[in-house]
């Protein structure tokens, strides 16, 4: 892939690769929280366990996959910078 | 060269998609501060659907004494510090509030009638009935109230249950300038609670917002050794 590509488009492919995959997996994470509180509460309130209310799906839950995906744009780029080209060398 | 952009983004997504370990090594990462900010998420949630329930707890109505007419029923009044005159001469410094009509307030107040015998005076008032109970036989039907060293004679036709349980009400605004005017407001009283608690909630989201940032920030480096880590596994 480095063939006949220079390091400053390697870098914002990396970059934004890392990004979108910190924000898949941070979302992923997100899900998954949600439905093992969903689930844990929905089988306690089945069985006559009232602890706490049902959680509700709001948009504010993404705001930290949000953040991580936007805070990994710069770490990724910066860390390309330092270390990419070594081990493009390397490999 | 945009679609081989794509494309090379694409691949790579898809490369470390594919590398268990990797995914793995950025869940494990990303994982600690969604679960901070999940948590706190849900917390503020529960708080906000459990404080609407304390609203059953609320009474119907509240009084409310205010600067300025806020929305609500609001009547003006006029208070301040009085004397009482009792009947062995001796006199009693008490709060007393200057209204319009005071049968106008008897729902709120919870006026209830003391039968006294003194229907020839127009000036009536309308004692707490905390103050009554402490007071008992040192009362006479009139009573005589001071204010800046002006005394006139009330009718003590009343006794209020509810509110201002320890002054007196006087229904005579004009006659007493030289007091406080203000606002005497009637509320649903669920409508300031109501208030109140989304306050207080609102705070409570604030201040957790705030230390959601700081988690998140704290694990700056975290993310940044697992990019480190991607970078080498793809390497």
């Amino acid at each position: 892939m480095a063939e006949g590509t220079s390091i400053s488009i390697l870098s914002i492919v990396f970059t934004m690769a890392i990004s979108i995959l910190f924000g898949i997996i941070s979302t992923y994470s997100v899900v998954l929280s949600y439905f093992i509180v969903y689930i844990g509460l929905y089988i306690f309130n089945a069985l006559g366990i009232s602890l706490l209310s049902l959680p509700q799906l709001d948009a504010k839950l993404l705001i930290p996959s949000l953040s991580i995906t936007c805070i990994s744009i710069p770490i990724g780029y910066i860390v390309f910078k330092l270390r990419g080209q070594h081990v493009i060398e390397s490999s | 060269m945009r679609m081989w952009f794509v494309i090379q983004v694409l691949k790579v997504l898809l490369l470390s998609l594919f590398r268990k370990k990797l995914t793995l090594v950025i869940l494990l990462c990303v994982a600690p501060p969604i679960i901070i900010y999940s948590t706190i998420t849900f917390l503020t949630n529960t708080i906000v659907i459990k404080s609407e329930t304390l609203l059953i707890y609320s009474s119907s109505e509240s009084v409310l004494i205010s600067d300025k007419p806020l929305s609500g029923m609001c009547t003006v009044i006029r208070y301040g510090l009085a004397s009482l005159i009792l009947t062995n001469n001796t006199s009693l410094n008490t709060f007393l509030i200057a209204v319009g009509y005071l049968r106008n307030l008897s729902y709120v107040l919870n006026l209830e009638d003391l039968n006294s015998n003194c229907s020839h005076l127009s000036n009536i008032a309308s004692i707490g009935s905390s103050l009554f109970k402490r007071l008992g036989n040192a009362l006479q039907d009139t009573v005589n109230i001071c204010i800046d060293g002006v005394c006139t004679t009330y009718c003590l036709a009343y006794t209020h249950l509810s509110y201002f349980e320890d002054a007196l009400i006087i229904e005579n605004i004009e006659g007493v300038e030289n007091l406080n005017t203000s606002f005497l407001c009637i509320y649903a009283s669920k409508d300031i609670s109501k208030n109140i608690l989304v306050g207080i909630v609102n705070e409570v989201s604030n201040f957790f917002n705030i230390y959601i940032l700081i988690a998140i920030a704290g694990y700056i480096p975290v993310i940044s050794f697992a990019v480190v880590k991607t970078l080498n596994m793809l390497g």
